[in-house]
């Protein structure tokens, strides 16, 4: 039988608690990334330290690293949840999680496809950063409905 | 694909989720199979099939469809 290499059941839990407070923190990142920035996470070169010696491929003067935490969390969180096995992993949970990958994949290209056409200029780039994301995002949401679906089922033909 | 899965179990008075604990599956994977949504693998079947101490064609059976 096809068994999928996924990770123990409790990082579905761990996946869910990091993902939806980064999900919920990266969506006000996205919607005014100015005004939403960590001032811990600021990173200004005073000259002297060892990343501003000249020998590095680029050098750093200033950056807030909010951005690059929120969507590593965000990443984290997503693959925790997408690929931790679910309590009774069987065959047609493989199949369901196949055919929601399927799924996912599909309508992300569908959607690229659309904001290729009708979206242009610095709003496109906002469009890439949520397809860095959104192809995992589509996958868990679909997944969940179709496992959400086989146990309405269960309910219905039992009563 | 048809099954008689109901009818078998009915015979030996096992509920979906006895049976699935036997088969080491979940119970809404042989609600599935019952329902016609979902054909389960060869070995799935055959697991089954010896459950109810039948021969697998006693217990799946192909449509003029398949």
């Amino acid at each position: 039988m096809l068994s999928l290499p996924l990770l123990p059941n409790y990082f579905k839990i761990v996946g869910w608690i990091i993902l939806i407070p980064f999900l919920g923190l990266g969506l006000l990142q996205m919607a005014s990334p100015d005004w939403f920035e960590f001032d811990w996470l600021t990173y200004q070169s005073s000259g002297n330290s060892i990343l501003d010696n000249g020998e590095w491929l680029f050098t750093l003067e200033y950056n807030n690293f909010t951005d690059e935490l929120l969507g590593l969390g965000l990443l984290a969180g997503l693959v925790l949840t997408a690929f931790a096995k679910t309590r009774t992993e069987d065959e047609r949970t493989t199949y369901l999680r196949l055919a929601a990958m399927l799924w996912s994949v599909i309508i992300n290209t569908i959607l690229v496809t659309l904001s290729m056409i009708f979206i242009y200029s610095g709003l496109f780039l906002t469009v890439m950063m949520v397809n860095l994301f959104s192809i995992l995002l589509l996958f868990i949401l679909r997944f969940e409905y179709l496992l959400w679906k086989d146990r309405q089922q269960v309910n219905n033909t039992a009563s | 694909m048809k099954n008689l899965l109901k009818v078998e179990r009915a015979i030996k008075n096992v509920t979906q989720a006895d049976l699935a604990i036997h088969l080491g599956v979940s119970r809404q994977t042989i609600n599935a199979i019952e329902t016609g949504k979902y054909i389960p693998s060869t070995v799935l079947a055959l697991k089954i099939a010896r459950f109810f101490g039948k021969p697998v064609e006693m217990v799946f059976l192909l449509e003029e469809t398949d």
